[in-house]
């Protein structure tokens, strides 16, 4: 009778450590779990993973977790860094220079969001960046800063953000991009001008 | 006794890990469609979703490019199908089809400017049925699901556009004259 007790509860304990092994594997619980498919494109990141056929349990689950609902590859593919050229995580405190030039896709965007992954709440109207302003056939310049510099110019709002990251979308990207996604990105360049408390 | 006990201790982590794998994408997807039908997402009817701003953002990272029209659909509370319909738009939109596993089993591009219908079929009502050959159907592998309609949307501009033509896409049960054209077949 005691065996049996004690069987039982080594079943209910080996249960628990595999299902608490599951939710940490499908990034439920204590980080990002099993990450197979991250590329990384001169700091901007993706999880290439997401919005694919999902094969396999895990995948399954994080796509699940991490991408419900997200677009197919096909019509979008997300691109995400949170540091500067020089590595130093992007901060509201700073000033910042983003260059780029035209993505390989129909239209692109660049979204400013806070470290919970929320657009920032302030009401300056300059959260994202997009194709429509740049143009498609020349490099581009935009800043990144909490307070507008100059009437004129490019400008993403970083107030009441704290530390950020940006998200660069890209809506039915080429082929060629998604066969080969590092060799066809323009990834764009991040330069710290300055800093409040530097 | 302790080679017992491994094997139970092997054997109860190893079920349990295989199956909380297993009925995650399940439980996300119902707590999601929970959450939406909270939020006055009724069945069969789309909803456009505001445009994320600062101030009204419902979930993490949310596209301000994008506007969102939500259907949620129970294929076991239609008698054959779901007409779908997708507002013509002059810009880059599409529409998304997704099962109660989170799976995305079905996305149509829309071109610029035009409108699109499809018909929603149940997979395991189907068989026999005829209507799975009919033009513009879609498969459904789940009775639940959601459909998601995304137009680009960057600024006021196209926003106000989608407020006006999105009244007109339409997720719903067949009209009475519809079915009586497919009745026959039954």
């Amino acid at each position: 009778m005691v065996k049996v007790a004690i069987l039982i509860v080594i079943a209910i304990l080996g249960a628990a450590i595999g299902a608490g092994s599951a939710l940490w594997a499908a990034g439920i619980v204590g980080g990002r779990g099993f990450v197979f498919s991250d590329i990384d494109s001169a700091g901007w990141v993706s999880d290439w993973s997401i919005g694919s056929e999902a094969a396999g349990p895990y995948t399954r689950a994080r796509i699940a977790r991490h991408g419900l609902l997200a677009m197919t590859k096909e019509e979008a593919v997300y691109f995400t860094r949170n540091t500067e050229d020089q590595g130093e995580r992007l901060s509201e405190s700073c000033r910042y220079v983003l260059s780029g030039e035209d993505q390989p896709a129909e239209w692109w965007s660049i979204t400013l969001y806070d470290a919970q992954s929320r657009l920032p709440m302030n009401d300056d109207g300059a959260l994202s960046l997009d194709v429509t302003r740049t143009g498609r056939t020349q490099a581009w310049e935009a800043m990144v800063s909490a307070t507008r510099q100059a009437e004129e110019g490019l400008w993403i709002s970083s107030r009441n953000a704290g530390a950020f990251d940006l998200t660069l979308r890209l809506y039915r990207p080429s082929q060629a991009m998604l066969d080969d996604p590092l060799a066809e990105l323009n990834a764009p360049s991040i330069r710290r001008v300055d800093c409040e408390d530097r | 006794m302790k080679g017992v006990a491994g094997v139970v201790l092997l054997v109860s982590a190893g079920l349990a890990h295989w199956a909380t794998l297993e009925l995650i994408p399940g439980a996300i997807m119902s707590r999601a469609m929970d959450m939406m039908a909270e939020r006055g997402i009724p069945l069969h009817s789309f909803v456009l979703v505001p445009r994320a701003t600062p101030q009204n953002q419902t979930v993490v990272r949310p596209s301000p490019d994008l506007a969102y029209s939500i259907c949620r659909f129970d294929l076991d509370q239609v008698s054959l199908w779901l007409d779908v319909e997708v507002a013509p738009y002059p810009g880059m939109s599409s529409v998304s089809f997704f099962d109660d596993q989170t799976n995305n089993f079905s996305v149509v591009a829309i071109p610029i400017g035009e409108a699109m219908s499809f018909r929603l079929v149940s997979q395991r009502d189907m068989e026999g049925s005829g209507l799975a050959e009919s033009t513009g159907s879609i498969l459904a592998p789940s009775q639940k699901g959601l459909i998601l309609i995304r137009r680009l949307a960057p600024n006021d501009e196209y926003s106000y556009q989608v407020n006006a033509l999105a009244v007109g896409d339409r997720c719903a049960p067949p009209s009475p004259a519809n079915v009586f054209e497919v009745a026959p077949e039954g």
